[in-house]
């Protein structure tokens, strides 16, 4: 998917 | 993700930074760009193209244009509104207004009596106090003292009787209790850590480094070193760590001393949970401030290389960031005052700050009489009083220290630029680690 070529996102960690 | 043993010198000056709307992206050297969405509080990768279009006059590349402009518009489900109801829930309390050190940058009157000294806050009228803001806490909610003074470790009795009237008020009812304490550390004994032990209270001891640094920053009242006293305090309290919450050590920072990689060496040695590195309110010394960011980004790297993301965020401002970023929760006020926390002085009188104590401007109530209308009439959040909409960082920083801007700007509520430079450029080494720490989606 093109979004995603140029957009990489950092996935947050969902904390406790 | 451990990245331990990598050491990342971040060089302001091959920093680049671009804006389209809500996503500010920044390039360092030849690095990949990386990007942040001011709304949702995401933290992005982009492409060398959609890093090109952010500067371009019009869109030539439509792919790239068109990533980034879908990633501006959305509005992530995932994020945490940082909207503040009011409502009392964080007290600051001078049990005393005296202090036994005399730390050249005390704010409270240069020797911890706000220019009116107190030995010991009267208890009998403190306890009425916190009964009126206690029956307003509703079911589920939380209610958190801080002992601070003056050095509040003068007056223990203070604290213990405090403590267990709060804990008597609350029991049988759904709030959680919190204690904490801010103090120099010459004070613990068995006496004061069986009292602190009971309260299972987080603490807080400032120092600013080494016994070069601190004997300096920090005397006594005689003109002696404090550091020595500090030192064995803390050994002894470390015998009952298991029994207290969190330890943080906090240093003081000024043109006068930005010694922060020796403080945070200094540190390491003792076993804190936590390190808290604060740059003068009243600091406006232009290189002092981007030393202040080097330095930062100096122990950061050093933090990093260590131990990895843990290690780094033992530093509390890098702590609070990534949670912020983990739980996608904005801010809209950088603090609670006059909404959510107030500062009670050792005369009974509540102030909005603990650095308005004595500001009659900034006086809410006395006593049980409480101006509650006022903080009704406050309760509009800070990033609209401050002007931030603009601001790509607003949500992570909630609108900055009114106290801070006053003294740069002359008004609560105009930004202090030295204060919005430190904020950002720490944001930018923040989204770094974040990235090295967590892995794309």
């Amino acid at each position: 998917m093109e979004q995603q070529t140029h957009i990489k996102k950092i996935k947050p960690q969902k904390p406790k | 993700m451990s990245h331990s043993g990598t050491l990342i010198a971040i060089t302001w000056v091959t920093m680049e930074q671009r804006r389209y709307k809500d996503i500010v992206a920044f390039k360092w050297g030849q690095g990949a760009p990386l990007a942040f969405h001011a709304r949702n509080l995401e933290v992005a990768e982009i492409s060398d193209d959609a890093w090109n279009e952010m500067s371009a006059s019009e869109p030539s590349l439509a792919g790239a244009f068109k990533a980034l402009t879908n990633w501006e518009s959305e509005n992530s489900p995932d994020v945490k509104s940082g909207k503040l109801s009011v409502g009392i829930r964080s007290l600051t309390i001078n049990v005393t207004q005296i202090c036994n050190l005399k730390c050249t940058y005390c704010a409270a009157g240069g020797d911890g009596t706000y220019g009116s000294a107190q030995t010991k806050i009267n208890v009998e009228k403190t306890l009425p106090q916190l009964k009126l803001f206690l029956e307003r806490i509703p079911e589920g909610g939380s209610f958190n003292i801080t002992f601070l003074g003056g050095e509040p470790l003068l007056y223990p009795e203070g604290i213990q009787e405090i403590g267990n009237y709060v804990r008597l008020m609350t029991a049988g009812r759904d709030i959680t209790t919190r204690f904490s304490i801010v103090t120099n550390g010459t004070l613990f004994n068995e006496k004061t850590l069986s009292i602190l032990r009971q309260l299972k209270a987080n603490i807080t001891v400032s120092l600013d480094g080494p016994a070069e640094i601190n004997d300096k920053t920090r005397p006594t009242r005689n003109g002696i070193g404090s550091t020595s006293l500090v030192v064995e305090g803390l050994k002894l309290l470390e015998t009952c760590r298991s029994d207290l919450g969190s330890l943080t050590l906090h240093g003081v920072f000024n043109r006068e001393n930005l010694e922060i990689a020796k403080a945070y060496e200094f540190f390491q040695s003792l076993n804190a949970d936590r390190y808290e590195f604060t740059y003068s309110v009243e600091e406006n010394d232009d290189a002092s401030n981007k030393l202040y960011v080097e330095q930062m980004n100096d122990i950061a790297a050093k933090a990093y290389a260590l131990g990895g993301e843990s290690e780094l965020r033992k530093i509390t401002l890098f702590n609070q960031y990534f949670n912020a970023l983990d739980n996608q929760q904005q801010t809209e006020n950088f603090c609670g005052s006059g909404k959510s926390f107030l500062v009670m002085d050792a005369k009974n009188n509540l102030f909005t700050c603990p650095w308005e104590v004595g500001n009659k401007e900034e006086k809410v109530g006395e006593n049980t009489n409480v101006d509650f209308a006022r903080m009704e009439n406050e309760s509009a959040p800070l990033i609209e009083k401050n002007n931030c909409q603009n601001c790509w960082a607003r949500f992570m920083c909630g609108g900055g220290c009114m106290f801070i801007h006053k003294k740069g700007t002359g008004s609560k509520h105009q930004k202090d630029g030295q204060f919005c430079y430190r904020t950002r450029s720490l944001l930018g080494t923040t989204f770094i680690y974040y990235k090295l720490s967590r892995a794309s989606c």
